[in-house]
Parts: C-alpha cells; sequence; structure tokens
C-alpha cells in the first residue's frame, strides 16, 4: 500500500513539476487521438443514420403491415387503420395500394419519347404526409389533393431532368410539371395524367416513386372493391429506437396482416450500412493504433528522459515494480486528462458544430451520430494505450544495468 | 563490515574482453572512512559498484555485514541496498520533482519502518545536521550543487546505512563546495562513526579519509593508513 502511494504520489509530482509544456503537449496529443477515435465513428455513424432515416421517411415509416402469405392486398383495411392509429406512440397510419405501370412520356418540342416501368402507389395524400416527408421533398409543382384523379406525382429519377441522379435513358428525360404522361397499367387500363408535381427526397429509391391518390388506383384496379384494400400499410410512430416494442404489440391486435419492421424491406440500405459500420471499426482501429503509437512515442521519450532518475531511484533501493507503476499511473493520468479534454473538445466543440453545420451529402445532411459504444470503446482504448505505452518502455530501462541506466549507456 | 575476495569484473568476452578487476582482495572495518583512488581505467567506479550491490562481480566474493552478498538475487540486492546502504553520487542524483525534504525521505517512506510524519522528520533532522534546514522545500533546481550533494548524502543517511557509498562525490563542484562535502563526511564518520567508502581522482581528498586504497590496472598497487588528517571542525553550511 505504502510503496503505491509513493508511485502515485511520484506519478503526480512528475506531471505537476515537471515539464509543463511536455505535460501539455502530452494531454494535446491524447485529447485529439480521443477526438479522433469518436470523430470517425460518429461520422460514419451519422452516414447510416442518416440512410436509416431516410428509408423511414421517405419509403417505409417505421413499420409496415403487409398482407399475409399468398394474399396480395389486405382488406377492411379502414379497421386496420383504426387499431393502429389509437396505439399510443403511433403518429401517423398511411395505407398505399400499388400496381405497376409503364408510364410514357412524349416530349413536346423534340416528338422524342421516353418511357420506363415504375411502380405507382395510390395514397391518401393527407395520410401520407403524417408517415412519409414526400409532400416536403417537392422541387416543383405542388402535393396531390385528395379529390385529384388525373393528377400525377413523380419522383426526379421518373422525371429525369438535371437533378437526377440516373442517366437520362432510365428517366422519361426530363417532365416538367404540367407535362402530360401516359400510364399503362399492369391490368391493361390506360390512362394519362397530368405532372401535378416532382418530388426529390435525396434518396434513388425513393426518387423512383410515383403517387396517384388512392381513389383513382382503387378505380383503375376494379372500382369499389378496392376501396377498402391496401397493398401495405405504412405506420409511423414517435420513438425509431422502439420499433420492436411496437411490432410485437401489434403482432397482439389481431391484425390480419403480417406486421414488419421497415429494415425488412430496406436490406439493401441495411448492406451499404453493414459496409459503413466494417469501414467505422476499420478506420476506428486504424485510429487508435495510430494513437497508441503516438502516446507510445511521447511516453517511451519522456521515460528515456528520465532514465537516469530511473537508474538512481533503483540505486537507492526503490523496486522495479514501484517505479513501474509510477510511470503506468503517470501515463494514465496523462491519458485521463486527455479524455476529458478530447471529450470537452468534441462535446462543446466538434459536435456542436456539426450539428448547426450538418455535412450536406447526396444521401442528406449528415450530423454526427455518437453512441455509447462509440464513447467506452476510445476511452478502453486510450486507457489501454496508456498502459502499454507506460509498461514498455519502463519495463526495458528497469531490466536494464542500473550502472548504464544511471550514465545513459 | 566490507570483504572481499578475488573479486574480478570483466566487460564483453573473447577478444575484446575488458578485465577492470583482477582478483581484489580488500576489508574495510566498521567506522572507516576509505578513499578508493586511481588514475582513470584503473577500476576504482567498478569497485564500487560492485561493492555498493550496483552491478554483479563475475567471479569471487563480497561480504558485506557478515553475508555474502555476491549471488544475491536482483530483489534481495534491492532490499539490501535500501536498509543497509546508502548512496552518494557524482551528480543529478535528486529526484526534480520532488524538493529537498521529499527526496530525502523518500527512502525512509519506501522502507516503511515509519509513518510518513516520521519520515519526515527524520529526513529534516538530516537536513539540518547537513545545514540546509532552511532549504527544504526548495527543489533541486533551485539549489546549488553543493545543496544538492548535501541533500544526497541526508538521502543517503535517512535509512541509518551501516555503510555509505560516494562516487566521486565533489568532482562536479567548485573548490569551495568540495571542502564542505568532504568535511561533511569526515565529521559524520567521526561524530556517527558511519563506514565511507568513497571514490575520488582528487589526490586532495587523502587528507580527509583514513585509508587509501590505489588501484592500478585492476589491482590493489597500494593500500594505506593516512596520517595528518584535517579536523572535523562543522563547516556545513559554508
Amino acid at each position: 500500500m505504502n510503496k503505491l502511494k509513493i508511485a502515485f504520489s511520484l506519478a503526480f509530482k512528475s506531471i505537476i513539476k515537471g515539464n509543463r509544456w511536455a505535460a501539455l503537449m502530452i494531454v494535446v496529443l491524447m485529447a485529439l487521438s480521443f477526438a479522433n477515435l469518436i470523430l470517425t465513428p460518429s461520422i460514419m455513424s451519422g452516414v447510416t443514420k442518416s440512410l436509416d432515416t431516410q428509408q423511414i421517411n421517405t419509403i417505409f415509416g417505421n413499420i409496415i403491415i403487409a398482407p399475409q402469405q399468398g394474399n396480395t392486398y389486405l382488406d377492411n383495411i379502414d379497421q386496420i387503420e383504426q387499431k393502429l392509429a389509437q396505439y399510443p406512440g403511433v403518429t401517423g397510419v398511411a395505407p398505399h395500394l400499388a400496381d405497376s405501370a409503364l408510364i410514357e412520356y412524349q416530349m413536346a418540342q423534340s416528338g422524342m419519347a421516353a418511357s420506363g416501368s415504375w411502380s405507382v402507389t395510390g395514397i391518401d395524400p393527407v395520410k401520407e404526409s403524417s408517415v412519409t416527408t414526400i409532400s416536403k421533398s417537392l422541387i416543383a409543382g405542388s402535393y396531390l389533393s385528395p379529390t385529384d384523379t388525373d393528377a400525377i406525382l413523380l419522383g426526379v429519377e421518373i422525371a429525369g431532368g438535371l437533378q437526377a441522379q440516373n442517366a437520362p435513358f432510365l428517366t422519361l428525360g426530363g417532365v416538367q410539371v404540367g407535362d402530360t404522361v401516359r400510364l399503362t397499367y399492369s391490368n391493361g387500363i390506360q390512362k394519362e395524367y397530368v405532372v401535378k408535381g416532382v418530388f426529390q427526397a435525396k434518396d434513388v429509391q425513393a426518387d423512383s416513386q410515383a403517387f396517384v391518390t388512392q381513389d383513382e388506383m382503387a378505380s383503375v384496379l376494379g372500382g369499389a372493391s378496392f376501396a377498402s384494400r391496401a397493398s401495405q400499410i405504412l405506420v409511423r410512430i414517435d420513438d425509431d429506437s422502439r420499433e420492436n416494442q411496437f411490432i410485437a404489440a401489434f403482432k397482439t391486435l389481431g391484425i390480419a396482416g403480417e406486421v414488419r419492421s421497415w429494415r425488412d424491406y430496406g436490406s439493401g440500405v441495411g448492406g451499404v450500412v453493414s459496409s459503413f459500420n466494417v469501414v467505422a471499426s476499420l478506420i476506428g482501429g486504424i485510429g487508435l493504433v495510430v494513437a497508441g503509437i503516438v502516446m507510445f512515442v511521447v511516453i517511451y521519450i519522456n521515460a528515456v528522459h528520465k532514465k537516469r532518475q530511473i537508474g538512481i531511484l533503483r540505486a537507492i533501493g526503490i523496486k522495479n515494480g514501484t517505479i513501474l507503476i509510477s510511470f503506468v499511473a503517470q501515463a494514465l493520468l496523462y491519458a485521463t486528462l486527455g479524455i476529458i479534454l478530447g471529450g470537452l473538445v468534441f462535446g462543446l466543440g466538434i459536435q456542436p458544430y456539426f450539428a448547426a453545420h450538418p455535412i450536406d451529402l447526396s444521401i442528406g445532411s449528415v450530423s454526427l451520430a455518437v453512441s455509447a459504444t462509440t464513447i467506452r470503446d476510445a476511452v478502453i482504448g486510450i486507457l489501454l494505450a496508456a498502459v502499454l505505452a507506460g509498461i514498455i518502455p519502463v519495463v526495458s530501462i528497469t531490466r536494464q544495468n542500473i550502472i548504464k541506466a544511471i550514465w545513459g549507456n | 563490515m566490507i570483504s572481499t575476495s578475488k573479486l574480478c569484473k570483466t566487460y564483453g568476452r573473447g577478444a575484446t574482453a575488458t578485465h577492470a578487476l583482477k582478483g581484489i582482495d580488500l576489508a574495510v572495518r566498521p567506522g572507516e572512512f576509505v578513499a578508493i583512488m586511481g588514475r582513470s581505467g584503473s577500476g576504482k567506479s567498478t569497485l564500487l559498484h560492485l561493492l555498493g550491490l550496483l552491478d554483479k562481480p563475475s567471479s569471487g566474493e563480497i561480504y558485506l555485514s557478515g553475508q555474502n552478498v555476491a549471488s544475491f538475487s536482483e530483489k534481495q540486492r534491492a532490499e539490501f541496498r535500501l536498509k543497509r546502504l546508502g548512496y552518494v553520487f557524482q551528480e543529478y542524483s535528486l529526484v526534480p520533482e520532488l524538493n529537498l525534504l521529499e527526496n530525502v525521505s523518500l527512502p525512509a517512506s519506501f522502507l516503511g519502518l515509519q509513518n510518513s510524519r516520521q519520515c519526515r522528520e527524520s529526513a529534516f533532522e538530516l537536513l539540518s545536521r547537513v545545514g540546509l534546514e532552511q532549504r527544504a522545500q526548495h527543489y533541486p533546481a533551485e539549489a546549488s550543487g553543493g545543496e544538492q550533494q548535501r541533500a544526497a548524502i541526508a538521502r543517503a543517511l535517512v535509512n541509518h546505512p551501516g555503510i555509505l557509498f560516494a562516487d566521486e562525490p565533489t568532482a562536479s563542484l567548485d573548490v569551495a563546495s568540495a571542502r564542505t562535502i568532504l568535511e561533511l563526511f569526515r565529521q559524520l564518520n567521526r561524530e556517527l562513526e558511519q563506514t565511507i567508502v568513497m571514490v575520488t581522482h582528487e589526490p586532495e581528498d587523502r587528507k580527509y579519509v583514513d585509508r587509501v586504497v590505489w588501484l592500478s590496472d585492476g589491482r590493489v598497487e597500494i593500500d594505506e593508513e593516512q596520517t595528518g588528517l584535517v579536523s572535523s571542525t562543522v563547516l556545513t553550511g559554508n
């Protein structure tokens, strides 16, 4: 106990009374290493979180009620919607009635025609607004009204034009609001619609959607019997992190349909997210190794600088273990101060900055997503690196002959 | 108190081997103040390092206070150094981040026979004895070379060692400070009957010691008692 006290006392005095600039430099290096260990995974997490949010906001909502196996449609959707809407925490319920259609467009000026097959979804414009953000993503024209029958809303990847990411031959080549497009549905019915609005949700999958009103789609598919049917019902909840709880609860409501998470449908993005997580882990690992090496070099130089002092302490009978603990404690103190400083820099500087100035990527605005796991891993990583950086040089010096240590041979 | 038998130390191997000590037989009585002298490369520092358990002999025996210490493990050597031996090095041997009082009390605290207050009291007593009571709270960088050496002597004595080793303790000091240190050694030797073994290359220093062992080429060339010693007037604090 006494020897531990001496070791910690030597470590503390060494920091307090030692070279303050050197100590400051070590702490700043550790702080930057720590901030870096959090920053990179946080950016990656921010990207994946942004991708997730995009999928939820623009395509799926949080939970999807799909027809049971073997069925194409959900029936009696009013009852289902009512059950879902009444559940505490549900903020929106929107039925989708979908079909595929060939969409054709003839350019007025050039006379050139463009066409392609896309999914077209019948929506209740009001209910849809409570689940997805399509209504807020218009770049031209206006949103659908519940009474619209000859109007269509096109995603920018269908409409085409300069803002589309897809190549022009994969789009309609630049449909403008007010233009007319002709749809041939899967049942052979053809209808012409005026393009009422073009939206861009910054997600290629979302922007490849086309919307008409639910009533219009019902009339195309078969009239009155389709008024109470839906291909799926999207549900939005107030807390994304509680999706599984809501799914479990919905399964007990006796709904005649499959209750699924949006993730079951967003598998393509899931792959991207997994890839990002792998990249984030790799970068984080490299960051930790770099931080460890930096700390090792700094502490090694510090220990080598005190080689003679270590030799003299050994000569007067101070045991190697006590000297070792002293240097490890010193390294841990530096690391702790670095973690505190790095945490302050990150929490009070970097994170608020990115919150106020998100990175504008094609997938949307990305700010930092810091998780407790990331912080925990960074803290453990820095402390472990400090322990190793403290142990290795001192062990090598304490194994040396005392005379050599004192005389610097 | 100290005796060696056929003590040898060889550095390196084969054709490049250097035989620093070639069979030293030496005996130092309790309370003796011995100077080990010799030209550069004669083996005097090597002998001190072996006697002080800072290095291991290649062959031969070393007896300190009746114990054969030549085959001690590193742990036993550290223990023995802490409890039974005191060291004064040539220069810069204090821990720069500790003040003089903390430096002196460090070995006592580590030994753990006294509580921290008692350690500090013992350390302060010794600092007073070497004339540094007013400088106890100063850091080594704030003390002169002579003051640092006196603090180092106090540190060497704090665990009441049987033998005090000094490796050219005045080599880095000016003449006045060197004289103060040597007179302090003389005083400690006379008043406390402290056994002291000191390596020095200054011929002048022989007048402070009881006996001079002159080494040449790793062997004892001259071993003679000294006469006409200087008085042990206390001159510390000058």
